[in-house]
C-alpha cells in the first residue's frame, strides 16, 4: 500500500482538487484507493456529496476506540472509497496529543488497511502541528502545492527545513498549482525555480476554470471532463506521484 | 453485506421494479445493455453432475467463458467466439479449459440453452444525488427458437458504508413485487425453461395433454423425436461425440416403440412400416455403439493398471470402430435411410385428427401401455435371469419398448399405475440392457483376443491384460444378471399385472 499525502501549510493552494483527482484517477486505472478527509472543511466529502460525518465522531476513529472499517463510504466511483471529514477533526491535534507515539498515530491507524488499499490519499488540512507531523511520518510521498509566488515558496522552503526533525522522511514532490502563465511572475517562478530545486515536479497544474467547477460539479475534473487540459495534467501528476512513467513538460 | 439476488415472475417488468424503488430513493437508470449467454454441458451431463455450469458469454465483440464451480467458486477466461457443440481441445488453453477437460473428457460441449439479458442498471440516490445502492435488472428470454421469457432478475449491490439501505431497498423490492422462494442458478433456470432437466437426457421432454386427440399427441410426440434424429445425425456423421450416436439410437428406438402401439392412428401399415425402418436404423448403429461402450470400458479408470498392455487392443478396436463408422456413415447417407428421414415429416404433418373424434390421447396411452406390458409379462414366462442368452434377447424388445411408452405418455397417464409400471419396467429394460451389452462385449473381446493370438509373434502381456478384462466384464455380467433377476421377480409380481388391467380397463 503507498501512502499519497497532499500538503501545504498554506491553505487555498489546491490540496483538495489534487487529493480527489489522484484518488479517482488511481481507481479508474484499477488501484483500490481510499480518500482520507482529514480537513474539517470537508471540501473533498462535499465533493463526493457525502455527509461530513463519521458514526460516533471522527474523534473516537482517530483514538483508535472505533473502527476505521467502518467509517468507510463508498464513493460513486469504482474502486475508490472516502473516510469523510467530521467537523471533530478541528480538534485533532488535542486529540492526537496523549500518550506514547502521538507523532505515529496516523501511521498505525492505516496499518490494517494494508491489505484492503492499493493507495491511500490523505487530504489534510493547512498548518503545522502534530497533525503535520502524523501526516509526513505516515505518507510516503507528499504532494506539495505551490502557487509560483514568493509566499508560497517561503512555506516550501519551511516545510524543507521542517521534514528534516521527522523520524521516517517521506519523498517531497512540490508541484506548481494553479499557474497562470499571462502572469510575468509566474513565468520566471515556474521557469527558474526548477534549476535551484529539481525535486520539483515535472507537471504543473494550470489555473483554470473547469478545475473550480469540481465544487459546483460536485465530481472529480477528471471525471466530468475527461479530455480536458486540467485531466491530463492531474493524470501526469498521478503519474509522478506514483511512479508510474514520464510526465509531459511544464 | 453480500450481493443479493432477487428472481421475480417471467410477468414482472422493470417499470414495475422501478416503482418500488422510487418510494424511498431518486431512482437513475444508466443505458441499457445487451449481452448473450450460452449454457453448455455434455449430453450425459457431466458438468452438471461434478456441480459446475459453463456459460459461454458475449457482450458486443467481447466474449468469455464463465464457470460457476460449487467446490472452487467462480471463474472466468477471456475466450475467442466459438461455434457450439465443440470438444474441450478446441478451447485456448486456460485455467478453465485444466478445470474442466478431467470432467468433459472426449465429450462434446453441447449448446443446451441460450439466453438473450436486456440489463438495465439503476442507481438508487439521495437527496444529494449521492448514489447509495446499485441495483442491475436483468430480463432475460431464451433464444434460437420460439423466445421464452424468463423470470425478471434483480441484483442488488450495496455500497460500503451503506448496507441499511441495500437492505432497504431489498425490502421494498420484496413488499412490492414478491420474489420467488428458490430458483436455483439462472443457468438451471434457462435449461429448464428450454425443455431439459439437468440430469436427464438431453432430448426435452414434450408435454402432452390427456384429452387432446391420440392423433395430434402421437404427431407431435414422433415429430419431437424427429427432431432429435435431425439434430444427431450431422453429430453422427461428423463423429464429434460419441452421445450423438445415443441420441440417435435412443430417438430412433423410442420412435420405433411409439409406431409400434400406433396402428390404429396411422392410415394403411404406415406406422408398421416406420415403426420397422426407424427399428432398423437403432440395428445398422448397433455394432458402432457396442465398440464405443467397449472402449469405454477399456479406457475407464478402473482399468488404469492395463492401459500400457491393452495397447493392442485399443488399436485394433479403433481399427474396427472406424470400419464400423465408416458402414454407419454409408447407411445414413444411402438412399433408404435418406428416403425416411424425407418422407417421415410429410407424413407426419398429414396426420390431423379427423372429423369423427377419435380415443383421447390418456385413453390411446394406456391402452397401448397395458397391451405391451401384457405381452412383455406374457414373454416373461419360462425366462430366467440364468437361461440362455438368446431368450433374454425377446425379452429386451417388448420390455424396452414399454419402457419408451412409459417415458413418452408420462403425463397423461394416471400417476399411480405410471409409477407402480414404471417402478416394475424401468430397471428390467435396463438391467436387459446391461445383459445384452456385456455379452455382446465378452463376444467382441473374444474375437479381438483370437485375432490377437494369432499375430506373429504373439505377445504374452496384452493376451494376459485382455484376459483380464474378459474377467471383468464377465463379472460386470454375473452382476447384470444378478440384478436382472430381482428387476424380473419384481416386474412379474401381480401388482404389475394389476396395475396394467387397470389401465386397459380405463380405471384410474
Amino acid at each position: 500500500m503507498t501512502v499519497l499525502a497532499t500538503y501545504s501549510i498554506k491553505g487555498g493552494v489546491g490540496k483538495t482538487s489534487t487529493a480527489v483527482n489522484l484518488a479517482y484517477l488511481a481507481a479508474r486505472d484499477g488501484r483500490r484507493t481510499l480518500l482520507w478527509d482529514l480537513d474539517p472543511q470537508a471540501a473533498a466529502t462535499f465533493i463526493f456529496r457525502i455527509r461530513p460525518r463519521v458514526r460516533g465522531g471522527g474523534e473516537r476513529v482517530l483514538r483508535g476506540s472505533a473502527d476505521l472499517d467502518s467509517a468507510v463510504k463508498a464513493t460513486d466511483f469504482d474502486g475508490l472509497e472516502l473516510l469523510p471529514a467530521d467537523f471533530t477533526y478541528r480538534h485533532m491535534d488535542l486529540v492526537l496529543d496523549g500518550g506514547k507515539g502521538r507523532k505515529r498515530r496516523l501511521q498505525r491507524l492505516l496499518e490494517p488497511l494494508l491489505a484492503e488499499y492499493d493507495l491511500v490519499v490523505l487530504d489534510c488540512p493547512p498548518s503545522v502541528s502534530l497533525v503535520s507531523e502524523n501526516v509526513l511520518n505516515a505518507a510516503d510521498t507528499v504532494l506539495v502545492p505551490l502557487i509560483p509566488t514568493t509566499l508560497s515558496l517561503r512555506t516550501l522552503e519551511q516545510l524543507s527545513q521542517f521534514l528534516p526533525s521527522v523520524r521516517s522522511a517521506p519523498r517531497l514532490l512540490p508541484f506548481f498549482s494553479m499557474v497562470d502563465r499571462r502572469k510575468r511572475l509566474h513565468r520566471e517562478i515556474v521557469d527558474t525555480l526548477p534549476r535551484e530545486r529539481p525535486d520539483i515536479a515535472a507537471t504543473s497544474i494550470p489555473a483554470l476554470s473547469v478545475v473550480e467547477q469540481m465544487a459546483a460539479r460536485r465530481s472529480p475534473v477528471a471525471a466530468f471532463a475527461p479530455r480536458s487540459l486540467a485531466s491530463r495534467c492531474y493524470a501526469a501528476l498521478a503519474a509522478e506521484a506514483l511512479g508510474d512513467g514520464g510526465a509531459p513538460g511544464r | 453485506m453480500e450481493r443479493r439476488e432477487l428472481v421475480l415472475a417471467a410477468a414482472a417488468d422493470p417499470g414495475q421494479v422501478f416503482a418500488a424503488l422510487s418510494v424511498r430513493y431518486v431512482v437513475h437508470a444508466g443505458p441499457t445493455t445487451v449481452s448473450h449467454w450460452t449454457c453448455l454441458d455434455t449430453a450425459d451431463w457431466r458438468l452438471h453432475r461434478a456441480g459446475m455450469t459453463l456459460r459461454d458469454a458475449r457482450q458486443g465483440r467481447q466474449a468469455e467463458l464463465v464457470l460457476s464451480d460449487v467446490a472452487a467458486g467462480r471463474l472466468a477466461v477471456p475466450a475467442r467466439a466459438h461455434s457450439w457443440p465443440a470438444r474441450v481441445t478446441a478451447l485456448d488453453e486456460s485455467a478453465l479449459r485444466e478445470r474442466i477437460e478431467p470432467v468433459v473428457g472426449t465429450r462434446a460441449l453441447l449448446p443446451l440453452a441460450e439466453v438473450q439479458v436486456r440489463s438495465i442498471p439503476l442507481e438508487l440516490r439521495d437527496e444529494l444525488d449521492k448514489t447509495r445502492v446499485r441495483v442491475r435488472v436483468d430480463l432475460q428470454r431464451l433464444t434460437g427458437g420460439r423466445p421464452v421469457p424468463l423470470p425478471l432478475r434483480v441484483l442488488v449491490t450495496p455500497l460500503r458504508g451503506y448496507g441499511r439501505d441495500a437492505e432497504r431497498c431489498i425490502g421494498l423490492l420484496t413488499d412490492a413485487l414478491r420474489p420467488a422462494d428458490a430458483t436455483g442458478p439462472a443457468a438451471t433456470v434457462a435449461m429448464t425453461a428450454a425443455g431439459h432437466r439437468p440430469g436427464e437426457p438431453t432430448v426435452p421432454q414434450l408435454p402432452l395433454e390427456g384429452a387432446a386427440p391420440a392423433v395430434d399427441s402421437l404427431a407431435a410426440l414422433l415429430a419431437r423425436l424427429a427432431d432429435a434424429v435431425d439434430a444427431a445425425l450431422p453429430g453422427v456423421l461428423d463423429d464429434l461425440d460419441t452421445d450423438y450416436l445415443r441420441e440417435l439410437r435412443a430417438a430412433a428406438e423410442a420412435s420405433s416403440a411409439v409406431l409400434r402401439t400406433a396402428g390404429e392412428l396411422m392410415p394403411g401399415a404406415q406406422a408398421e412400416h416406420f415403426a420397422a425402418e426407424f427399428g432398423r436404423l437403432t440395428d445398422i448403429t448397433t455394432a458402432l455403439a457396442d465398440l464405443d461402450a467397449l472402449l469405454d470400458v477399456v479406457g475407464d479408470a478402473g482399468c488404469a493398471d492395463l492401459h500400457a498392455d491393452l495397447a493392442p487392443l485399443v488399436e485394433l478396436l479403433t481399427g474396427r470402430r472406424r470400419a464400423a463408422l465408416r458402414a454407419v456413415r454409408a447407411e445414413l447417407r444411402s438412399e433408404r435411410v435418406g428416403a425416411l428421414t424425407t418422407r417421415w415429416r410429410p407424413v407426419l404433418q398429414g396426420l390431423r385428427a379427423p372429423d369423427v373424434p377419435g380415443p383421447t390421447t390418456r385413453d390411446a396411452a394406456a391402452r397401448g401401455v397395458a397391451e405391451t406390458v401384457s405381452q412383455l409379462l406374457a414373454a416373461t414366462a419360462g425366462v430366467s435371469a440364468e437361461g440362455p442368452a438368446a431368450g433374454l434377447e425377446a425379452l429386451a424388445r417388448p420390455a424396452s419398448v414399454a419402457a419408451e411408452l412409459l417415458t413418452a405418455y408420462r403425463t397423461v397417464l394416471p400417476e399411480d399405475e405410471r409409477r407402480r409400471l414404471t417402478d416394475a419396467v424401468g430397471p428390467l429394460a435396463r438391467s436387459l440392457t446391461a445383459v445384452g451389452t456385456a455379452e455382446r462385449q465378452r463376444a467382441l473381446l473374444a474375437a479381438l483376443a483370437d485375432t490377437l493370438a494369432r499375430r506373429d509373434p504373439p505377445r504374452a502381456a496384452p493376451l494376459l491384460a485382455v484376459g483380464a478384462l474378459r474377467e471383468r466384464i464377465l463379472r460386470a455380467q454375473d452382476a447384470a444378471r444378478a440384478g436382472l433377476g430381482r428387476d424380473l421377480r419384481r416386474a412379474t409380481r401381480p401388482a404389475t399385472r394389476a396395475a396394467a388391467e387397470r389401465l386397459a380397463g380405463g380405471r384410474p
